[in-house]
């Protein structure tokens, strides 16, 4: 297998997807298929595991685009954690995904949904 | 024009009632104008029939009537004429007994006005006593001068007026013509002139004149009712009338109809009736007149020469006519309507069956075989119809059921077979997993089989570290029994190879084993060649099967070879050993009948000739584009015929090790590919492997991996249009501080430099459309680009600046 996708879905509204492996034009269909299996009708956010996804050609990077299309049209928002440096400069190159949306690491991501989870209920 | 003509009903039964209304309506028509017709003769003889009988009732009470008249005066007459008589009318006691009851009796009448006996002067000076009269009003009295002539006038005048006639009658009684009591009154009167001639005198000839006036005509004639349609209308058709054809014509209508309108249409038919006088005495009591206006019936009486008659007004008749065709109109409507709807029942109930079997079946035809049927009631041709379909369904169950069994059935054996085919070509070796990128040999093979499973073989495998044996080989027939041989040559190869190393010893140890127990003499032909990876010494021999092709810088020729009998026949078979020795970058090329006996749909065989002369054409560079491109003509040669047998192709490239290790600076690496998709995982493999190895910096190569990947998918995509049957080669060379790598591929002319666009990079990707990312990185990812179109190739260049 050239990539093996981990996916955690026991939270309600959030989908763990972690990747391993490569993420080229044989692999994105399985990729593409198992976001679209796995996506709830509640899922709001979408956070994508790279720690261990050594590479990404331009038919990942439109799996990625499509998610996040998919998630827009349900106000929800996808979240990339730990990029290798190979698809980090892949994103960075192409600007496929807002900086705002790329996490060095988990706990960076952790502290930002709190924030807005905090914001979120200062608001109501 | 013809199909909206074309009226289409969509039931049977619409069809059916609509027929039948039809033909209803038409027959009805037809009945209808013979009920018309019917109808109107019968009505028009029943009403001059009616009228014809009533003229007659009317005449003959007429005649009666005149005639006790006339039977009174001649009574009268006797008396008078009697000699003892000698009457004296101013003294009335005096009368004879035998006058006075003749006078009385003439009285008795109520018609009777008055009775006058005058005698007839014999010159115009006679001024004698003329006589006397006789009235109701004034009883007796003698007459004077003018009263006399005033008689005398009466009946004189119809004498001169018909001289024909009284000439024939002057001394008999007649009846004058009528005449208005005073001019300006409506009243009539007639007198019977009767004329006495005394036997004792006969000179003095005397007339005896009852007058009688016709006021009774009209209420006798009215007495009885006209004709009528009916009580209830009360629409009158007819009339009678009384007219004297001989009066002065304003005085001829004795009874006029009251009806003005029809006297006025009758006023029309005057003339014609006052002709009828002059008829022969046969034909005088049947007159009928007929106009557009009006039917006349009418009669002559005889004593007096009247007409009377019945006037029949004819647009009253047609009222008649029309009401009672209304009624006809009415009653075949009624009729016509019952008849519809019975007709609309019996269709409904007739067709009810056949719309529940049509309900059925249209459910069945939906696939839903369980459909209960309507129950047969009848034996008729719906109820035989619904048995046929019932037995066409259970056959049709029945069927299906079977199929079902025997697809299930088919599918597990396709199933067994499938893994079957996939167990047999695991049992082929993968040319992938041998072509490491320094070694010293290259290989591609391809081995189709006719059916699922095949009977063609083919392996190469190290013996030692220095030497590769090649095998190809081909079971006689195909299909199953064929593979399993296969399997068990391959096996047995794979086994004895381990012990014995020539390719005759490996063949004889084979034959030997393939002998046993083989009742089917189910033969194997096998080639076996052995290459000494350091000399390039190919020792080979062949038991019956083809010799290998080898091509050599462009040149093209059949190895030496002696074949021997197949394998699994004889146990004694001995194989000869030939010897030659390859030069780098030759090629020899191992195939099975299945592509030189390959037939076309007009049963021409591929044959060697073809074979040679292809391979002479376009002299393959590599194994990949050996294959591919034999593949490509046998396949172009057959068209769509069938696969006729199993097919195999083996190329090998003898390429001794690193001719470019001799320049120190360069380093460059060939590899050619399929267009496909799933090539790309061993193309990344490769590259990764061959840049490691070359010392490049793990940054590099990862870059290096993901531009191969965007423009092998680009070529793929856009150049071959994702057809498989297409190939790409890719040059990689190392040369002062650049990677360069070259691909090539006989695709579309396609620059992608000018022919993608660049994505719009400042929008959110939601935003924009999803194409030219791969490229785009290339781009990004490369430092030089170049691309060339050039005798039928797309040539792209991609250099990267190596960096530590």
């Amino acid at each position: 297998m050239a990539l093996q996708i981990l996916i955690d879905n026991t939270s309600p509204n959030t989908l763990f997807v972690a990747l391993d492996g490569q993420l080229d034009t044989l692999t994105a269909n399985d990729l593409e298929t198992s976001i679209q299996t796995n996506l709830q009708q509640d899922t709001q956010t979408l956070i994508f595991d790279l720690q261990n996804l050594r590479f990404v050609s331009s038919a990942g990077l439109r799996v990625f685009a499509k998610a996040r299309k998919t998630l827009k049209l349900k106000n929800g928002k996808v979240f990339f954690t730990n990029p290798t440096p190979q698809v980090k400069k892949v994103f960075d190159i192409v600007k496929a995904v807002p900086i705002s949306e790329v996490f060095a690491s988990t706990e960076e991501l952790d502290a930002y949904l709190t924030v807005m989870q905090t914001e979120v209920e200062d608001n109501q | 024009m013809s199909k909206l003509l074309k009226f289409q009903f969509k039931s049977i039964t619409h069809r059916l009632i609509f027929s039948c209304v039809v033909s209803a309506i038409a027959i009805y028509g037809i009945s209808y104008w013979h009920a018309r017709q019917l109808l109107k003769s019968t009505l028009d003889n029943w009403v001059l029939g009616f009228a014809q009988s009533r003229v007659n009732e009317i005449a003959h009470e007429l005649d009666s009537k005149l005639l006790a008249i006339e039977k009174q005066a001649l009574n009268l007459t006797r008396s008078l004429q009697a000699p003892t008589v000698n009457f004296n009318p101013n003294s009335q006691n005096n009368l004879e007994p035998q006058l006075q009851i003749a006078l009385d009796q003439l009285f008795a009448q109520p018609q009777v006005q008055a009775i006058a006996l005058v005698d007839i002067p014999q010159s115009i000076t006679d001024t004698a006593n003329k006589g006397w009269q006789y009235s109701r009003q004034e009883q007796f009295r003698n007459l004077d001068q003018n009263r006399a002539n005033n008689w005398l006038a009466r009946c004189q005048s119809d004498r001169h007026a018909n001289d024909q006639i009284n000439s024939q009658v002057k001394h008999q009684a007649f009846w004058t013509k009528p005449h208005s009591l005073n001019n300006s009154s409506a009243q009539f009167s007639t007198t019977y002139c009767i004329v006495l001639t005394q036997a004792t005198n006969p000179a003095t000839t005397r007339i005896l004149a009852i007058a009688i006036d016709l006021d009774w005509l009209k209420a006798m004639l009215n007495q009885q009712p006209s004709v009528q349609s009916d009580k209830a209308s009360d629409l009158e058709v007819s009339e009678p009338f009384a007219i004297a054809p001989l009066a002065a014509p304003d005085q001829q209508w004795l009874v006029k109809p009251n009806n003005s309108e029809l006297f006025k249409s009758l006023q029309s038919s005057q003339q014609a009736l006052v002709n009828h006088i002059n008829d022969a005495p046969s034909q005088r009591s049947q007159i009928s007149i007929n106009n557009f206006q009006n039917k006349v019936i009418a009669k002559t009486i005889d004593s007096t020469d009247w007409i009377v008659g019945i006037v029949i007004s004819e647009e009253k008749l047609e009222k008649l006519r029309q009401k009672h065709l209304w009624l006809v109109i009415f009653s075949m409507s009624k009729d016509m309507v019952l008849m519809c709807v019975v007709i609309a029942l019996i269709s409904q109930l007739t067709t009810r069956p056949l719309r529940a079997l049509n309900a059925s079946t249209e459910e069945m035809a939906k696939g839903n075989l369980d459909t209960n049927l309507p129950p047969v009631t009848s034996n008729d041709e719906v109820g035989r119809l619904t048995q046929s379909f019932r037995r066409m369904r259970d056959s049709l169950q029945l069927y299906i059921h079977d199929l079902q069994e025997t697809t299930a059935a088919k599918q597990k054996l396709e199933s067994e077979l499938s893994i079957a085919a996939e167990i047999q070509r695991t049992m082929l070796p993968r040319t992938s997993t041998v072509n490491s990128v320094n070694s010293p040999y290259d290989i591609s093979a391809v081995l189709k089989p006719a059916r699922i499973v095949g009977g063609d073989l083919y392996d190469f495998f190290l013996l030692g570290s220095d030497r590769l044996c090649l095998i190809i080989g081909d079971v006689a027939d195909k299909g199953f029994p064929s593979a399993l041989q296969m399997a068990r040559t391959i096996t047995l190869i794979r086994t004895l190879s381990k012990a014995f190393s020539t390719p005759t010893e490996i063949l004889r140890t084979v034959n030997i084993e393939l002998c046993q127990e083989n009742e089917d003499c189910l033969f194997v032909t096998v080639f076996c060649g052995v290459l000494e990876l350091q000399s390039g010494r190919f020792t080979y021999a062949s038991g019956g099967h083809d010799a290998p092709i080898l091509v050599r810088d462009r040149h093209v020729q059949y190895l030496d070879l002696e074949t021997m009998p197949p394998l699994g026949l004889y146990e004694d078979s001995e194989f000869t050993q030939h010897e030659f020795m390859l030069l780098p970058n030759d090629l020899i090329l191992f195939y099975t009948d299945g592509i030189t006996e390959a037939l076309n749909s007009e049963g021409e065989l591929f044959s060697d000739t073809r074979l040679l002369e292809m391979i002479t054409s376009y002299p393959p560079t590599n194994p990949t584009k050996a294959v591919r491109t034999i593949q490509h003509f046998c396949q172009q040669f057959v068209g769509n015929a069938p696969q006729s047998d199993d097919i195999t192709l083996l190329a090998m490239q003898y390429l001794p090790s690193n001719p470019f290790a001799e320049v120190a600076n360069v380093m460059e690496w060939n590899l050619t590919l399929n267009s496909e998709i799933t090539e790309l995982e061993e193309l990344k493999q490769k590259l990764g492997q061959i840049l490691h190895e070359a010392d490049l910096p793990v940054e590099l190569i990862e870059n290096a991996q993901l531009i191969a990947e965007e423009i092998v998918v680009n070529i793929i995509q856009y150049g071959y249009d994702n057809r498989s049957d297409g190939s790409i080669d890719l040059r990689i060379e190392i040369a002062d501080l650049k990677l360069t790598m070259t691909f090539a591929d006989s695709g579309k002319p396609f620059n992608p430099l000018t022919e993608l666009s660049t994505p719009d990079l400042d929008r959110d990707d939601d935003q924009r459309s999803l194409g030219g990312f791969g490229f785009f990185l290339v781009q990004e990812l490369s430092d030089h680009l170049d691309y060339a179109y050039s005798s039928g190739k797309n040539i792209l260049t991609v250099s990267q600046a190596i960096f530590n």
